[in-house]
């Protein structure tokens, strides 16, 4: 059994099949090893030796599957009866764990078990009592190589932060949970259609019954969202959003107010005053933290209502919410009637949601037999609160798996590049591993003190790392809340705080890069440690810095170099963006969108968008009469915004080439619906034809004007007065729509889309009563953000409900600007840690160099070597590394230039090359350090230090 | 069925008892054995072979013993009679599943090509 390595059992060498193999083999937990290590290696080695290289294939490949998957079995295994005797240790001497035990020792392996289990107790003991010891050392080797554990352990904390930060948003998203006591006993009550699968929200009937009968939910209450124009005296009148709550909701979330009261369910009863609990942010905000706020009297729309509480920061129930009302719902409401409401509770005590919905089903079924024309196939279901608002759990899995893989993944890299570092700092302490060898540590014993020494940096750099987390949290939300366009606030409970869990997660983070990062180069350092023992002179045949390490700090210095190709690339489209004459002069705009909400009073959809269109006219009206306003006008969007884009032919011979981003057949136009005075409202001149009359938003008139660019790009610049255009099929299965007559061409009106400052559009004359929501947009004589609030005033007083959501237009943005902020930044992170990496290499390759050469350079400064040419020999292999990196990114930055059809401008050539030599020097710099220490070696120190 | 063995076998299982039947064999003996037998193609690999010994040895199917040979000492696996119990009962259902399913072939006999 104990045959020395790389021979068999009688001295002939094993083929390198059977060596790979038996390396292999230490996938297997050590007590399968111990047990059938030898079998298993003799008989694959018998195996290998009766095949041919077909054969030698099919069995490599069977053999590696097959070990893998015994691997992993036997882990299990492994791991589950660790658990089992963990649990036995708390009744350790009853008779069952006795037996347990004696079953275990007779089905061990019983020749080798013994042998094993005093191994096993021997390597404990040694553990336990190295350990304190190992981390003393590690902290003394913190402050002993500075530049490594600054570097190192910097490299580690944003790999942990960027893990902790990530799983505790995916814990966040996708395993949902209220930060209150009981969160997980909140539930909502969905009233879902099993036939169309949708969830009815008209539920009042519902609610009322379920109020009164379930025992298995308490404190069941509901909400129901709207938008309303908050007025207050002396603060003038701002839409925001408001729920209509039940009172219940405050006895759920438990917090008391922070001012005042909360709502009361005599505030419900249908003739009781009508009053608002604010929450902390609009208390601030918009009563300027008045402490006489309790008693004050605002206007909600167009009732009056007084403030009656303040809640404290933080309190955001049902979603993201800051100002509550009263429910007030309507016992009688019929089935299927009334405001959509959304049900809420919390589980009764001893109830749990399978008690719910069992109960639930028993109530749907009565009413399904009660109302059977209405509730026939309606369904009621239960599910946790959090979950009943945005439910990501069909993704749950895959986004938890896909984002371990990921942060798993950056963590290896990174912690392989400290590896790299501690295997230099190892490789320089190479005598001392040497004497200890000698004085009996095994080379487990070693292996673990390099580990204990990268836990200890790993966990200086977990601390770091989760103190940048919160920063990071509030940084990715943002990016969320940004790239999730349904959302427009995240829900209270997803929050820039860590939980316990992610707590773990970085620790287990921390253990996983410190194996990697103090392991496995303690593997490589102590290799052939008996041989050099042997030897007796540390440093014969000693570890080798590889060619893979070289390759990849090459490839590191490389990326480093190419990384801000894509970001001059990103912001030159930012640039382009804001290069585009938009046509206009945002500063003096404001735009607002205009809202209102469907009165009883409204029969149809087309009586709604009526009065829409009347309202809309009044405010024209006495904006018109206001002397600040220079024009007022409307469309379906307004030049800056983002434009619909579609398909479109012209009768006959458009021009070549046409658009080569686009996939459809024709022509790519902007396509918008405007009021009939836009362009005099926007100063633009009509080019040639005419300007929109009235008459031609009769119904049957089908005349367009097109902008400068369309008559460019769409006509090759001929003529187009008379010219008809028509939509294309868009997949809609209608075919080809009519033609349009165009009669007028206008100057591009910042209609552009992304970074090309072609821009065709097609605009349409409607009647303010043919779209919804309007965008309005006022021209503004002077300041137009004094001009808000008056524009607010005269809203309200066209109609207390009419809301108008205005901002200048200077801060109307293409959404892709902000898109590049955010690229731009994650780039220049990119760009840092890389650079981070790269130094970290250099600087490893040039301790480690100097570490082997000790002697020699003791030898040649006693020879009366100059400084000079020591530090020569001693830069060329990281100045070599360099000069090849910076070739390498120099042949990446062509051919990403050559992917992007752009050439670089000279003063970006010129940035690049500063960056380069900026990146050069600081690489240099890593090399300082080392070098300096070289130079100061004594020749007796160098050869007392080997001899 | 008797009470040794509740569940089927898995065809590897089955293999290994079966060439074990015929006397006791090394590792890479019951390899060879086993492949001998299946038409597979596909060899046994050592990691699943020794597995399944391990597991044979756990339940008292199989037991072990050392031998010199000229490569040095080898273990040599032998069947019990527990797993020569096991053995025989799992044939024997075999065989009564293949009686009671065979007539449905004769009524559909292959069709002549």
């Amino acid at each position: 059994m104990n045959t020395p390595t790389g021979t068999d059992g009688r001295g002939k060498a094993k083929s390198p099949a059977v060596r790979a193999y038996r390396a292999l083999l230490r996938v297997l937990p050590r007590a399968v090893r111990a047990a059938d290590g030898d079998e298993m290696e003799r008989t694959f080695a018998a195996m290998w030796a009766q095949r041919g290289v077909r054969g030698r294939v099919v069995l490599g490949a069977a053999s590696l599957i097959g070990l893998m998957m015994v691997a992993v079995a036997e882990w299990i295994e492994a791991l589950g009866a660790a658990g089992r005797m963990l649990r036995r240790r708390g009744n350790r001497s009853t008779p069952s764990s006795r037996r347990e035990r004696a079953s275990e020792r007779k089905n061990g392996s019983r020749q080798r078990g013994s042998r094993a289990g005093i191994h096993a107790v021997r390597s404990r003991s040694f553990a336990v009592r190295g350990s304190w010891l190992d981390f003393k050392v590690g902290l003394r080797m913190l402050a002993k190589y500075p530049g490594v554990s600054l570097i190192g352990g910097l490299a580690m904390a944003f790999a942990i932060c960027v893990g902790a930060s990530a799983f505790e948003l995916v814990t966040q998203l996708f395993h949902p949970r209220l930060p209150v006591p009981d969160g997980d006993r909140i539930v909502a009550i969905r009233l879902v259609d099993a036939q169309s699968s949708d969830v009815e929200q008209q539920a009042t009937y519902d609610f009322v019954r379920w109020r009164d009968q379930l025992t298995t939910v308490d404190e069941l209450g509901a909400f129901d969202e709207s938008s309303q124009n908050l007025a207050i005296e002396g603060s003038g009148v701002e839409p925001i959003d408001v729920v209509e709550i039940s009172a219940s909701a405050f006895r759920l979330m438990g917090d008391p107010p922070a001012l005042g009261r909360t709502l009361l369910a005599s505030d419900e009863a249908p003739g009781a005053p009508a009053v608002v609990v604010i929450g902390h942010d609009v208390w601030q905000r918009r009563f300027g933290g008045d402490p006489a706020v309790v008693g004050r009297s605002v206007r909600l729309g167009s009732t009056q209502a007084t403030v009656v509480g303040v809640m404290p920061a933080g309190f955001a129930f049902p979603i993201a919410h800051s100002l509550w009302v009263p429910l007030r719902l309507s016992a009688h409401e019929g089935p299927r009637e009334g405001p959509a409401i959304r049900v809420f509770g919390r589980l009764a005590d001893g109830a749990s949601l399978v008690d719910a919905q069992t109960e639930l089903d028993a109530a749907g079924a009565r009413l399904a037999a009660a109302e059977p024309d209405t509730h026939a196939h309606l369904r009621p279901r239960v599910l946790p609160y959090a979950r009943s608002v945005y439910d990501f759990s069909a993704w749950r899995s895959a986004g938890t798996l896909s984002s371990n893989v990921v942060l798993v993944l950056l963590l290896v890299l990174i912690c392989s590049n400290v590896g790299l570092l501690m295997f230099a700092r190892a490789a320089s302490r190479e005598s001392e591993i040497v004497v200890r060898s000698a004085l009996g540590a095994s080379r487990t014993r070693i292996v673990l003190q390099l580990f204990a020494e990268a836990l200890v940096l790993g966990g200086v750099a977990a601390v770091v790392g989760l103190a940048a987390t919160g920063t990071t949290l509030r940084w990715a939300i943002g990016i969320l809340e940004f790239g999730l366009p349904t959302v427009e606030a995240l829900p209270f409970w997803i929050r820039d705080t860590l939980s316990p869990a992610t707590i773990v997660y970085a620790a287990m983070l921390t253990v996983l890069g410190a194996a990697i990062a103090g392991v496995v180069p303690g593997l490589k350092v102590t290799r052939g440690l008996q041989a050099r023992l042997r030897a007796s002179s540390a440093g014969a045949g000693g570890p080798r810095m590889g060619g893979v390490w070289t390759a990849v700090i090459v490839a590191q210095i490389a990326v480093t170099v190419a990384l801000p190709i894509p970001a001059f690339s990103i912001r030159g489209d930012a640039e382009a963006l804001r290069r585009i004459d938009p046509g206009l002069d945002p500063a003096s705009y404001l735009v607002a969108r205009l809202e209102m909400d469907y009165a009883r009073a409204d029969s149809s959809v087309a009586a709604f968008h009526a009065r829409a269109g009347r309202t809309y006219a009044e405010l024209e009206r006495r904006l018109g009469a206001e002397p600040a306003v220079g024009g007022v006008t409307f469309g379906d969007r307004l030049p800056r915004m983002s434009y619909a884009q579609r398909p479109i032919e012209v009768d006959s011979g458009g021009a070549e080439p046409r658009d080569p981003g686009w996939t459809w057949p024709g022509y790519r136009v902007a396509r918008s619906s405007v009021g009939v005075g836009f362009f005099d409202a926007f100063a633009a001149p009509v080019l040639s034809g005419r300007g929109f009359h009235m008459a031609d938003t009769a119904p049957g008139q089908r005349v367009v004007i097109v902008n400068q660019s369309f008559v460019e790009r769409v006509l090759g610049a001929r003529n187009p007065i008379g010219r008809r255009l028509r939509y294309l099929n868009d997949g809609s299965g209608t075919g080809p729509a009519p033609w349009h007559e165009i009669v007028g061409v206008v100057p591009d009106l910042g209609t552009a889309r992304g970074p090309s400052p072609i821009a065709p559009a097609v605009y349409h004359p409607v009647t303010p009563n043919a779209i919804y929501p309007l965008q309005v947009a006022v021209r503004v004589h002077g300041d137009v953000r004094a001009f808000m609030p008056r524009l607010r005033e005269i809203g309200t007083a066209v109609d207390p409900a009419l809301r108008l959501y205005a901002r200048p237009m200077e801060t109307v943005r293409d959404e892709g600007v902000r898109a590049i902020g955010f690229a731009v930044r994650l780039i220049l992170v990119a760009c840092a840690v890389a650079l981070l990496l790269s130094l970290a290499g250099i600087y490893a390759t040039m301790s480690f160099a100097l570490a082997r050469r000790t002697r020699e350079i003791g030898i040649r400064v006693a020879l009366g070597a100059s400084a000079r040419g020591i530090v020569i020999s001693v830069f060329r292999r990281p100045l070599t590394q360099l000069g090849l990196g910076i070739a390498a990114g120099a042949v990446l930055v062509l051919w990403l230039m050559g992917g992007t059809q752009r050439l670089l401008p000279i003063e970006e050539l010129a940035v690049l090359g500063v960056y380069v030599v900026f990146m050069a020097g600081v690489c240099v710099l890593a090399c300082i350090v080392p070098t300096r220490r070289a130079l100061r070696v004594e020749p007796t120190e160098a050869l007392r230090s080997d001899a | 069925m008797d009470e040794t063995q509740p569940t089927a076998l898995a065809p590897r299982d089955l293999l290994v008892l079966s060439v074990l039947s015929m006397g006791p064999l090394h590792g890479y003996g019951i390899v060879r054995a086993v492949e001998e037998r299946s038409k597979s193609g596909l060899p046994l690999d050592p990691a699943n072979l020794h597995r399944v010994l391990r597991r044979m040895r756990r339940d008292g199917w199989i037991e072990e013993t050392e031998e010199a040979d000229g490569e040095g000492r080898r273990r040599i696996h032998a069947l019990t009679a527990a797993g020569l119990a096991v053995l025989r009962a799992e044939v024997e259902r075999l065989d009564s599943l293949l009686r009671e399913v065979r007539p449905a072939l004769k009524a559909n006999p292959r069709p002549a090509r």
